[in-house]
């Protein structure tokens, strides 16, 4: 809605005339962003806002990027507690560890993203323009594309902004840099869009310029999501969902993204229940020259009333990517937990419970992210099962939950941050084996659960229940303790990358009205 | 029937149904049966009265709202979603946006003050503290240093905007 077209004829404000509890009402509405300008508004909105726990804890949320569980009984005091103790926490790190921080050159309508391969880092900003709220073709993002490669010399690049008419849409960077933006519609009948765009790259309408793919998705009745989305050399890999519940089904596709595509080549789907988490990931092969790719198949507890662990069901294996230009970089692994299902109920954690892993000479580092997670978990103990006592929607502070390749589980399950001992090599109880890709070979070393090769995988036209017969596999990890100098990470979504100079974090807050990026070295 | 009689001496009659989506109505007329006498609403002027009608008209058939415990954040973001004609019924001047949400808190009309809350909250998404002072007849009342400070931010954040 536009403003009135003279406001001067409003001989007072009526907003401030409002009630108090309503004003409050209304602001706790805004999201956090939003709301820290609104402290500048006016000397009654700043009282107002400094003096409601709610707004307050709006504000801190978001600062500290996390997502609330509505419904959840615990009180709002308690929750603003918990945000501000990992805040201090993380001012008094407890290792020594050098902070730099740069003032970003982007508002604070959003978080950046980052995304980033070999060697590589864009910082994306998402900036809704054009809003209004009634009609949905006139809601525009612009995207900043924010090269920061080059962040240790304390300069970056910024390129032209992305204009797209949507609100809501990823990116995603292959390993050779190119950019595949998707578009969710969000529409039923409405197909997703998906667009490429090859960096380094500087046009200022780069949808006109490039190729737009629809995604064979039929949307006749619900919208459909995509998740665990992952781009690799020439490949792009999704799954889709339904964000209803009458069509219960995962999609898996993988289709090459050259920069001719101009039509699909996606036969090779995979159907599975819903209530699954494919997680995209990718190691290297021994001589680092290629990237072999799986998915992972985990299924999460469908009700509180039968908690379980999740348990992965099956890795599909495909065919091995060249690398481009291969950095001196050791692997690192990107776990998505993107989307999945619990309670019967389809929904989106949190875009940060992306979870980097760094593996290098048998060292871990692991980020740690901390989120508003929908699961109370009260077990401490490490063992191979540490997710138990799934109750209903209650926000807990909870500080990680990983499953490192080669080296079993690890769960962070306390307001502490537990201290990692180095593991001695002999003590590694499960390395990914190479694997051979070729078709239908099988693997030298025993994989540690149900294997499918590739194509296997994009042959089999059976049912899930046929595909899992045998049961899901027991995981046969075993956790040993690792040490690092333990530092609080509690901001999300630290970023991951190392350098000739070992390992650096990069990670973002809100400082109204702007954003700070803090670059962590140890 | 339920009368009211409001501010500007216009009086409305209304089946119970529809008047008893007003909590304060409801709470008035106590146990049902017609009233007799009309039902004083001095806060409440007729446009604004007529605007609430249509809306208590058109809800008339909504099932009731469930009950959010309180103490709990984002309380109203599980309430009744906006629809199209909720969109159109709200969209207002915004003087009589104000009347209606201040009608609707006055009266107890619990998704009807949601839907007001929203409204302004939507107009203010996405605007700089300047735009929202503007739209809304702000005067900031911060003192000078304060305001400098403030400046230094909102320019910062302007031209990191551009």
């Amino acid at each position: 809605m536009e403003p009135p077209s003279n406001p001067n004829s409003i001989a007072y404000s009526l907003f401030l005339d409002l009630p108090t509890e309503i004003i409050i009402g209304i602001l706790s509405l805004l999201d956090g962003g939003s709301l820290a300008r609104c402290r500048l508004l006016s000397t009654k909105f700043n009282d107002i806002i400094n003096q409601t726990s709610l707004l307050q804890y709006i504000i801190e949320l978001q600062r500290a990027g996390y997502q609330d569980v509505p419904l959840s009984p615990i009180h709002i005091l308690d929750r603003l507690e918990s945000i501000r103790a990992t805040q201090r926490a993380w001012e008094n790190p407890r290792c020594l560890v050098n902070k730099k921080t740069f003032s970003l050159p982007i508002c604070d309508h959003d978080f950046p993203d980052i995304i980033s391969n070999d060697g590589v880092i864009i910082l994306m900003t998402h900036i809704p323009t054009l809003h209004s709220p009634d009609t949905a073709i006139s809601k525009h993002t612009r995207v900043d594309l924010i090269y920061v490669s080059d962040i240790l010399d304390d300069n970056w690049t910024k390129s032209d902004p992305l204009l797209i008419e949507s609100d809501c849409l990823d990116v995603y960077m292959s390993l050779n840099q190119k950019l595949m933006i998707v578009v969710e519609s969000g529409v039923p009948d409405k197909p997703t869009a998906v667009h490429f765009k090859i960096l380094p790259e500087q046009k200022p309408h780069p949808k006109a310029q490039h190729p737009t793919l629809y995604l064979p998705v039929h949307t006749k009745t619900e919208p459909r999501d995509i998740f665990a989305l992952s781009v690799l050399g020439d490949y792009a890999f999704f799954g889709t969902s339904h964000l209803g519940p009458s069509l219960p089904e995962t999609r898996l596709y993988h289709w090459p993204t050259g920069a001719h595509i101009k039509t699909w080549q996606c036969n090779d789907t995979l159907i599975l229940p819903s209530g699954h988490v494919v997680n995209t990931l990718f190691d290297l092969d021994e001589a680092g020259s290629n990237y072999l790719p799986r998915f992972e198949v985990w299924t999460f507890p469908t009700s509180a009333q039968s908690p379980s662990e999740p348990t992965l069901l099956a890795t599909f294996l495909l065919p091995p990517l060249q690398r481009h230009n291969p950095p001196d970089m050791p692997l690192t692994l990107n776990y998505l937990f993107d989307r999945y299902d619990a309670e019967g109920h389809c929904f989106k954690p949190s875009r940060y419970t992306m979870i980097s892993i760094s593996i290098k000479d048998h060292e871990l580092f692991i980020p740690l992210s901390v989120f508003l997670s929908q699961q109370v978990i009260t077990s401490t103990e490490h063992k191979v099962h540490p997710w138990k006592d799934w109750g209903p929607r209650h926000t807990r502070l909870f500080h990680s939950f990983n499953y490192i390749a080669g080296c079993g589980y690890r769960a962070l399950l306390s307001d502490e941050i537990l201290d990692f001992t180095p593991l001695p090599a002999s003590e590694v109880v499960h390395t990914v084996p190479p694997i051979d890709l070729t078709k239908d070979a099988n693997p030298s070393v025993p994989l540690p659960h149900p294997t499918r090769s590739y194509h296997e995988c994009t042959n089999y036209t059976g049912t899930c229940n046929d595909w899992f017969k045998d049961g899901p596999p027991s995981l046969p990890y075993k956790c040993t303790p690792i040490d690092l100098p333990s530092i609080y990470v509690p901001r999300p979504e630290p970023f991951l990358f190392q350098t000739a100079e070992g390992p650096k974090l990069l990670i973002f807050h809100l400082e109204p009205p702007e954003g700070v990026l803090t670059v962590v070295s140890f | 029937m339920v009368t009211v009689v409001v501010s500007d001496g216009v009086t409305f009659t209304m089946e119970q149904d529809v008047a008893f989506q007003c909590g304060l109505i409801a709470d008035f007329a106590g146990g049902g049966g017609d009233q007799e006498e009309p039902i004083p609403i001095q806060a409440v002027n007729s446009t604004v009265m007529r605007k609430v009608i249509e809306y208590c008209e058109h809800h008339r058939n909504d099932p009731p709202q469930p009950e959010v415990p309180e103490g709990t954040p984002l309380e109203r973001k599980d309430r009744r979603g906006r629809d199209a004609w909720d969109k159109q019924f709200i969209q207002v001047e915004q003087e009589l946006l104000f009347e209606i949400i201040l009608a609707a808190n006055y009266l107890n009309i619990k998704p009807l003050l949601d839907l007001g809350c929203s409204q302004v909250a939507e107009m203010m998404k996405g605007k700089t503290p300047a735009e929202i002072q503007q739209m809304f007849n702000i005067v900031n009342g911060f003192t000078a240093d304060e305001e400098a400070q403030n400046g230094e931010g909102e320019e910062k954040a302007r031209n990191l905007n551009s």
